[in-house]
């Protein structure tokens, strides 16, 4: 069983992994963690800081910083959930793409290599309300998508 | 894999100090704690069926597969606001013989998936019952540690739409993982 767990670096996130360890450990299954870093995001940040802080003037440069960190951060948290699979003996592997998340993650999903979909509940929000990628995306993904809370 | 307790750790808690422990309970929805750390075990599985299933994908069940011992319940919901409308616009026979033939094909159907999930060593009960879909498959996931359900659950197949808002609604309010397909 391949199964594709969609990490955006949130609690949720998180959980679905461990969700899709404990399905992985008994069969010879492989876990793919999947993120996709969106530059618009970054984008957002930047703007609704600078307009807070008055220096709209800083708005390319403070983009620029926020990218860098959520690339650097999401390594960061693949490489340890990475870490954290092969310790308890699951065979895994990283993979980081830029671009639309939603796009991105449809295509990767529906690509024919996968056999279930985990993904979280909730985004980097907190648990206000439910995801709006899940609810964007959970209906175009072909496998059987597991959303954990 | 405590990833944001370890970040909050390295960035923060210098400057933080004493706020600290205030800090990591005010932030608790954004971290995963210790107790949230172990691995999940799935002992009891909620699986409603309508005629939306078709079939059932070998995916789901190479998935079950790695729920060992779990106890599946495969539930058949008839609504019965549709009994009751036909009651009111047909009349009390044909009422009658609408629920007799959801009984019926309900059976049909649990009869159909029980072999399969039996062959992978689950423990399998069936349920047959009439009532409100979106509401009992919310209030029988409660005791339940996973839901499996079809993306068009309650809901006629249509082009335009890819999951069914009964499936929608009941993602959004139950506590439990879902599974859909």
């Amino acid at each position: 069983m391949r199964i594709l767990v969609l990490v955006d670096g949130s609690k949720w996130s998180q959980k679905a992994a461990l969700h899709a360890i404990a399905l992985a450990r008994k069969e010879k299954s492989k876990i793919i963690l999947f993120s996709v870093l969106d530059r618009k995001e970054a984008k957002a940040i930047a703007f609704s800081m600078t307009m807070r802080s008055d220096k709209l003037e800083e708005m390319e440069r403070f983009e620029e910083q926020v990218w860098k960190e959520m690339k650097k951060s999401v390594k960061e948290i693949m490489t340890d959930m990475l870490k954290f699979c092969h310790e308890r003996g699951v065979n895994c592997s990283i993979k980081i793409t830029e671009g639309n998340a939603k796009e991105k993650i449809l295509s990767e999903a529906n690509s024919g290599k996968y056999s279930l979909v985990v993904m979280g509940a909730y985004g980097k929000s907190g648990k206000t309300r439910i995801g709006s990628l899940l609810e964007e995306v959970v209906g175009l993904i072909k496998p059987p998508t597991m959303i954990v809370r | 894999m405590g990833i944001f307790s370890t970040i909050i750790s390295r960035k923060f808690k210098n400057i933080a100090g004493t706020r600290y422990e205030r800090i990591l309970k005010d932030y608790k929805e954004f971290f995963l704690t210790k107790e949230e750390l172990s691995l999940p075990v799935i002992k009891s599985i909620l699986m409603p069926v309508d005629r939306s299933t078709r079939k059932v994908p070998e995916e789901i069940y190479e998935a079950l597969s790695a729920c060992e011992d779990a106890e599946v319940t495969v539930v058949y919901i008839m609504s019965e606001d549709a009994c009751e409308l036909i009651r009111q616009t047909l009349g009390e026979k044909a009422s009658r013989e609408f629920r007799l033939k959801q009984e019926e094909s309900g059976r049909a159907l649990l009869e159909s998936i029980t072999p399969s999930l039996e062959r992978l060593g689950l423990k399998v009960r069936t349920r047959m019952l009439l009532g409100n879909k979106s509401e009992d498959v919310i209030r029988l996931s409660r005791e339940k540690d996973l839901l499996v359900i079809p993306k068009l659950y309650g809901s006629e197949i249509t082009k335009t739409t890819s999951i069914s808002p009964v499936v929608m609604k009941i993602v959004q309010h139950v506590s439990i993982p879902v599974i859909v397909y």
